[in-house]
């Protein structure tokens, strides 16, 4: 079994621009819902938490969620229930296979597993679990670091070569991904510096085939892939667990097209920039659609500043506050 | 191009009829001969759950006894004749007129419980074994005889009846079916001289029936009574086994999961019943979703899963049987629904397992107390309760627990360091011992 990793020992949560923009825009496409008959605060949250709990707090503030269960496998059961920053909060400490068994078909649920490393076999057991119990119009969110790395712990990789690695890496992924990509993983495939792609078909796949074998009518109404980088390069692919009724519904309503909505293989990009409060500024009074990196009295990389553009609203902005 | 003649006819058909070739022949490729016979065991005790209304799965669910069977079936065989013997129930002169003999069950036939579902275990049986055969059978008020002279019977290509050798009322106490087959196949033959054979039917047989036997059926083979052989999940405070009950379209679905006895040598997997039949034994292979869906391939490791799936269901048709009943209808809905569960609820038992034989064996000490401490308990125990998933309540070590390092490292550097240090006769476990709080006090006091 993978190890749990710490990465919240090594920064905050919130403090990351272009995760704190998915939060956002997921919120927005979210509550955009209900005029498809998906009434998300009606839903109940299930995702793990860390000690920041930043998805339990936003998504309670604004989707209006009140019943949230927080899974937590690190050994900081102490750390975690110190930061519960709701009592209605249910902290689950243990791994997400044992909670698993305990979701019910009959709550509609809002699930993020939202895991801090790359895609590997044991993930593609808890997506398997999760989608053999989500009940109809669910939702089913999982975001997954986008490096081909293996799991440290399994694979003892320090002494190998790179070319070693790479081989390595290529076949366990064969053997990991074979049954749900439609070509075999190559070295180029792994030797850059993400595999989005792949593991977006990998979960999609697992996803399908998960619903087909429950025979119950139900797809994968896909609304959210998103790539990002605030450091790792990350991987968001998210849905609804709908009938074809519900994917009428949806289309009806237009969310599927809205840009914030991406239903194909081409992911959304929303790194953003890190910027100084000054630069934020500036750029706000100048927001335009033909602001180029030309015109900006500072450096700033012609993608990052056309997402800038795109995802201002949503772009959070921190100071030190002193308590 | 020429264009192609107008159709004249409008009524044209295609033929097909059956042959008798492809049911003497054909069919009976594909089964071995002890499935086979299980196939004709089946029959009888349809005939008890029909006579007498018997569920041994049913109790199983219900965490009840069952009501005592008290029928015994006589299984023997020699390399001239076959002969199988209930007292369970026997068949009417209706029901062989109408029914048993048929190739097939109709598809609209009435829903039943029991083991019968495709209507073509017996006649395959009796064309696997041999050419001569006799089917007696009497219930408590009449009696019959059918006789299959398969040569015969296959020269007369349209005739698709069996003659009664008699069909008379006779008061008895009891029913019963006396089946006897002569001018056996040579391999039939070759088999049933075999010692070997006879060892194999007797597994299967204790195995496939171990409910039933357990609920005190008897199953004779050569004159000796099969004794149920059914393993045992174990628990301890702190160690329970999984158990789920659900109901899919009519059909309901049992699952217990856990380790076996740390005793219990004898790699287990999954085991599928359908209506107290096995069907899976003890199955570690993609049937049961092994290295299936991302789950891993069974491993020596996982030798003390045990998982039991039972489904029993009033109409035999909705069961995810094959029609030799040693394999399972993967593409079934009941079963695939069935899959997702048993893994579901499985994961933690293999987690557990993963734990209990990690890289270190000082780390999984409270996973083996748990294990060690784990006795075996009745099915009927674990079935008799409310659904419960697997629990696993370790007891947390203290962290000054005293946990043993192994590696290997070249003499030469060895020696390198104790000429460092200047204590040439100090022992290679030393050194490591040495070396470690050397860095310990260095980097972490």
């Amino acid at each position: 079994m993978a190890k749990p990793s710490d990465s919240f020992k090594q920064f905050d949560y919130s403090l990351r621009p272009s995760k704190q923009v998915e939060r956002k825009i997921m919120i927005e496409v979210l509550l955009r819902l209900s005029t498809a008959g998906c009434d998300i605060s009606e839903y109940a949250y299930l995702g793990f938490g860390s000690v920041y709990y930043v998805d339990f707090i936003m998504f309670h503030k604004y989707l209006f969620i009140d019943t949230m269960t927080c899974i937590e496998w690190g050994d900081v059961a102490k750390r975690m229930r110190f930061n519960k920053p709701f009592k209605f909060i249910e902290l689950k400490l243990g791994s997400l296979s044992k909670h698993i068994p305990r979701i019910s078909r009959q709550q509609k649920l809002l699930v993020w597993l939202d895991y801090d490393r790359p895609l590997d076999e044991e993930m593609l057991q808890d997506i398997d679990g999760v989608s053999s119990r989500l009940g109809r119009k669910s939702i089913f969110v999982v975001t997954t670091d986008a490096r081909p790395k293996l799991p440290k712990d399994l694979f003892d990789l320090e002494a190998k070569s790179l070319a070693q690695r790479e081989a390595i890496t290529r076949d366990t992924y064969n053997g990991w991904f074979n049954q749900y990509v439609a070509s075999p993983v190559t070295r180029t495939t792994v030797s850059g510096t993400h595999v989005a792609p792949l593991f977006y078909e990998a979960i999609l796949e697992r996803i399908r085939q998960t619903l087909t074998r429950r025979s119950e009518g139900l797809q994968f109404i896909q609304l959210f892939n998103y790539f990002y980088a605030d450091g790792a390069p990350m991987l968001t692919v998210g849905g609804l667990i709908g009938t074809d009724e519900d994917r009428k519904a949806l289309g009806a309503t237009g969310i599927l097209a809205h840009e914030m909505v991406r239903t194909s293989a081409e992911p959304l990009q929303i790194s953003v920039p890190p910027l100084t409060v000054r630069e934020k500024h500036w750029l706000d009074q100048r927001l335009d659609s033909k602001l180029t990196p030309a015109k900006l009295r500072f450096e700033l990389d012609d993608r990052l500043l056309k997402n800038y553009v795109k995802f201002y609203k949503e772009y959070p902005a921190y100071m030190e506050a002193l308590l | 191009m020429p264009t192609a003649a107008p159709l004249v006819e409008t009524h044209l058909t295609a033929r097909a009829d059956p042959s008798k070739a492809f049911f003497v022949e054909m069919l009976t490729r594909d089964i071995a001969l002890s499935v086979c016979i299980l196939d004709l065991i089946d029959n009888s005790i349809h005939s008890l759950i029909a006579e007498f209304d018997l569920d041994v799965s049913e109790h199983l669910i219900a965490g009840t006894k069952a009501q005592k069977m008290k029928a015994v079936i006589d299984v023997s065989f020699s390399p001239h004749e076959f002969k199988i013997e209930d007292n369970c129930g026997g068949v009417s002169i209706a029901d062989a007129k109408e029914k048993i003999f048929l190739f097939g069950n109709p598809v609209n036939d009435k829903s039943e419980a029991g083991l019968g579902v495709y209507g073509i275990g017996m006649k395959r049986a009796f064309f696997k074994i041999g050419k001569d055969i006799s089917f007696k059978s009497h219930t408590t008020t009449e009696e019959l005889e059918i006789k299959i002279d398969v040569d015969a019977w296959l020269e007369k290509p349209q005739d698709w009846t069996f003659p009664f050798e008699y069909a008379r009322p006779k008061k008895t106490s009891v029913g019963g079916t006396h089946i006897e087959i002569k001018a056996l196949h040579s391999i039939t033959s070759e088999q049933f001289g075999s010692k070997a054979f006879n060892a194999i039917l007797k597994d299967r047989i204790s195995r496939a029936y171990a409910l039933f036997l357990k609920a005190g059926l008897r199953i004779r083979l050569n004159g000796t009574d099969a004794q149920p052989d059914f393993p045992e999940l174990a628990e301890s405070k702190g160690l329970r086994a999984v158990r789920q009950l659900t109901k899919e379209d009519g059909v309901e679905i049992l699952i217990m999961a856990g380790v076996s006895p740390i005793a219990d040598k004898t790699p287990r997997g999954w085991y599928v019943f359908c209506n107290g039949r096995l069907v899976l034994d003890a199955d570690k292979t993609e049937k049961t979703g092994w290295g299936l869906d991302s789950h891993p391939i069974f491993h020596a490791k996982f030798n003390h899963f045990l998982g039991y799936v039972y489904f029993r269901s009033k109409d035999v048709r909705r069961l995810p049987w094959t029609t030799t009943k040693d394999g399972i209808d993967r593409e079934s809905p009941v079963y695939q629904r069935a899959l997702s569960d048993m893994w579901t609820l499985g994961r933690p038992i293999l987690d557990f397992l993963n734990d209990l034989y990690g890289d270190v064996r000082e780390e999984s000490e409270p996973e083996h107390d748990l294990f060690r401490a784990a006795k075996a308990v009745t099915l009927q125990k674990i079935a008799g309760r409310a659904n419960r998933l697997f629990e696993v309540k370790l007891k947390k070590e203290a962290d000054d627990t005293p946990v043993s390092i192994q590696y290997k490292r070249s003499k030469k550097k060895i020696k390198q360091i104790k000429e460092a240090i200047g204590r040439s006769s100090m022992s290679a476990s030393r050194i490591g011992e040495y070396t470690f709080d050397w860095f310990y006090d260095r980097n972490c006091k």
